[in-house]
């Protein structure tokens, strides 16, 4: 399905609260509670975008983090962080950039997911790079707002970057 | 007919046809106080129309549709307005007597007739001319003011046709329902003053009867209506598909769908339990009472119980104390069992969803709830049902915030406890309960002026009115308490919002809705909040409402979440 979203929560009430907010937005969405499900769901239904809660369960979600970065480079990824582990989550080598810390927001991290989600239904309409740089030029603080560093450098390849070097050059 | 000691309060009944026309003495068998009793004459309104006979307005309203006439009907008994109810314009000019005076115009359909009458909103919706019989009234007309007499004052003030108030104080005799003298052909020799009582005696049987057909019994009013069990089996066994249901701690009330409309059905939660004996059976079955019989005793449930407790000199028990399975009755269990048998029909299918009000865990108390939900699932299912158990609180916040997705806080005031429930996008967040209630608030105020429960209770549900300045010493307490409890709601609510962690950050203001008959007295919305000022909470709120039938909110929202399957999804077809 396109534009699917999967969560992944052991608290029942932050995971509905993610998963019902995006129905009444309109956007598809599944909600786990076991990180095997997750995983499963993730090769199944490939998700444009993953929100992992760790709050709770942060050993057992670093590893599975880990573990999709070599599996699944290209999927984006949203952690729920409880404040203060934000020091373990670097300590492992996971970037801490697209993490949302405590007290728990739902309708910013919701605006988020919607402006994500709609970046990357852009970014799949306009095939020309070229465009893209375009497109990025036409936006105040795109990359500031919008997407977030850790996503902007996943989704740029090589000949985009390129382009961004010379549009950075003549500019 | 019911009648009390004036001394010691005992209720006795006798039979109409036992007291002579000039009345009778009574020796009171408790106190030996003797008084006097009269004849009463039968009555078909509801207590609520009595109140304030003065201020009585009779209004007509028509609408073709039966189920605004339901919503409206609702409405004015609570504004004390009488009105009359048509859904035919043939009936409404009939029961005017239109049809029978000279004609001067013309009019076809509804608009005209407004127009005729005047002072009426030029626009009237086009599926309402569409429901008017246009042949019939072609020809026909004569001006609506000329239907009263002229002695009387008669204002047509936005549609609405009024009649002299004065006159109808008056003329209290026309509560004499039962009168069947009067001919609708038969009166043209009658003069004005006389037609006119005739019109109110009819109008006021006309609200009587279109009640008692169209409406369950309202509850606390059980002896001026059928028997509830007859209208219960009745209306039940039409309902079809997922049900909710709201087992409180004095009333089961039922949600179901009959002839896709929402029909909700009520009983006592309430028994007694007699010695086995011939005698009593034979009783109980001359007067078509309901019983059953299990370790030697005869059960009595429901309003039955409450209209046959006095005869068996017994007094009514309660399988339910402050919200759960009481500990204290060992017959709890057989009873409970038998009224969801009476009032929950076999299922159609197998498996069919029926949800259940469960109250949030009492503060402090851990447990209590599993017990009291896995009992009443275990009977839901040997009735063939997939149950499905929902919070109060909740069950509230589905019936009544549907607009603002899910998303506020329901607080049910129920007569054992009150459930509270913040949602936020129709994820129940905090449920909790406080095991006190409508019985607390009676309990309290009998004990501080001394009179009997049930006479406080009776003055609580047709008198109180929390808007008005504090009179008598009864009023007064009502109104102590009544403050007392809402503000233990909101000093536990505010304290549970600061220890939680589990609360999101919630920019927008929420709104909170009470259902339930502890917030049913006039004034509790604006008590509540004046309350709420005083005391404000963590979350910003919105508004504080009551719900559209506090009664029946739970139970309407239990039957929503039966209706989506168990699970409620902001804007969502949930049924």
């Amino acid at each position: 399905m396109d534009n699917m979203i999967v969560i992944f929560s052991q608290d029942t009430i932050r995971g509905n609260i993610i998963h019902k907010s995006l129905h009444w937005h309109s956007m598809p969405s599944k909600l786990f509670s076991k990180l095997y499900e997750t995983e499963a769901a993730i090769q199944r239904l490939n998700p444009v975008l993953l929100v992992v809660d760790t709050v709770g369960c942060l050993s057992k979600t670093l590893i599975f983090l880990k573990t999709l970065s070599q599996n699944h480079p290209n999927l984006k990824v949203i952690k729920l962080i409880d404040s203060k582990s934000t020091s373990d989550i670097e300590r492992h080598g996971i970037s801490t950039i697209g993490c949302y810390p405590d007290p728990f927001d739902p309708e910013q991290l919701i605006d988020k997911i919607i402006g994500l989600v709609n970046e990357i239904q852009n970014s799949k309409t306009i095939s020309d790079p070229r465009e893209k740089i375009i497109l990025v030029d036409q936006k105040d603080n795109f990359q500031d707002i919008e997407i977030p560093p850790f996503f902007r450098d996943i989704e740029m390849k090589w000949y985009e970057k390129i382009f961004d070097w010379f549009r950075n050059l003549i500019y | 007919m019911k009648f009390k000691c004036e001394k010691c309060q005992t209720l006795y009944m006798v039979k109409d046809e036992k007291i002579p026309e000039k009345g009778a003495k009574i020796t009171c068998k408790i106190c030996k106080h003797v008084f006097k009793i009269q004849k009463q004459q039968k009555k078909l309104i509801p207590k609520s129309y009595e109140k304030d006979t003065h201020s009585l307005e009779p209004v007509i309203v028509f609408t073709p549709d039966n189920q605004t006439i339901k919503q409206l009907k609702k409405l004015l008994q609570k504004t004390k307005l009488q009105a009359t109810f048509f859904n035919s314009l043939k009936d409404i000019q009939h029961y005017l007597k239109l049809d029978q005076q000279a004609v001067d115009h013309a009019y076809t359909d509804v608009t005209s007739f407004h127009n005729a009458i005047g002072n009426y909103p030029s626009y009237v919706p086009q599926h309402y001319n569409q429901a008017s019989p246009n042949v019939y009234y072609q020809n026909q007309y004569h001006d609506i003011r000329q239907t009263t007499p002229q002695s009387h004052s008669v204002s047509s003030q936005n549609g609405y046709f009024q009649d002299n108030t004065t006159s109808f104080q008056q003329n209290n005799q026309i509560r004499d329902l039962h009168s069947e003298h009067y001919q609708p052909n038969s009166d043209q020799s009658l003069n004005a003053q006389n037609e006119f009582d005739f019109n109110r005696k009819k109008r006021a049987k006309v609200i009587s009867e279109t009640i008692y057909r169209q409406f369950d019994t309202p509850l606390g009013s059980a002896e001026d209506g059928p028997l509830i069990e007859d209208t219960v089996a009745r209306h039940v066994s039409k309902m079809k598909g997922p049900m909710g249901l709201d087992i409180g701690t004095s009333h089961i009330v039922i949600a179901g769908n009959a002839n896709n409309r929402l029909t909700y059905k009520t009983d006592l939660n309430a028994f007694f339990a007699v010695p086995a004996t011939e005698v009593t059976k034979k009783t109980l079955t001359a007067k078509s009472v309901p019983f059953f019989v299990r370790d030697k005793k005869i059960y009595v449930c429901g309003y039955s119980a409450q209209n046959f407790a006095n005869i068996f000199n017994t007094s009514l028990r309660r399988p339910i104390d402050k919200g759960l399975l009481s500990p204290k009755e060992e017959d709890g269990f057989t009873v409970i069992r038998a009224i969801l048998e009476k009032l929950v029909p076999k299922a159609e299918k197998e498996n069919v969803e029926i949800a259940f009000t469960i109250p949030g865990s009492p503060q402090n108390v851990v447990g209590a709830v599993t017990y009291h939900s896995s009992v009443i699932m275990k009977y839901l299912k040997e009735f063939g049902y997939k149950p499905i158990p929902v919070n109060e609180g909740f069950a509230t916040v589905i019936s009544e915030l549907a607009d603002d997705a899910y998303t506020g806080i329901g607080i049910s005031m129920g007569g054992g406890m009150c459930n509270v429930c913040l949602s936020y996008m129709a994820v129940p967040i905090i449920t909790y309960s406080i095991q006190k209630g409508g019985d607390y608030i009676d309990e309290m105020v009998s004990k501080s002026v001394g009179e009997s429960t049930s006479k406080v209770k009776m003055i609580k549900e047709e008198h109180l009115n929390l808007n008005q300045p504090s009179k008598g010493r009864i009023s007064t307490a009502f109104s102590i308490f009544y403050d007392e409890l809402i503000a233990m709601v909101i000093d536990s609510f505010s304290q549970i919002l600061d220890t939680s962690s589990k609360i999101p950050r919630i920019s927008k203001p929420l709104p909170i809705v009470v259902s339930g008959g502890t917030a049913m007295p006039e004034g509790f919305e604006t008590r509540f909040a004046n309350a709420l000022s005083s005391k404000p909470l963590p979350l910003r709120i919105s508004e504080v409402r009551i719900a559209e039938e506090p009664l029946y909110t739970t139970a309407k929202g239990a039957m929503t979440m039966a209706i989506s399957g168990g699970d409620i999804y902001p804007g969502g077809n949930n049924g």
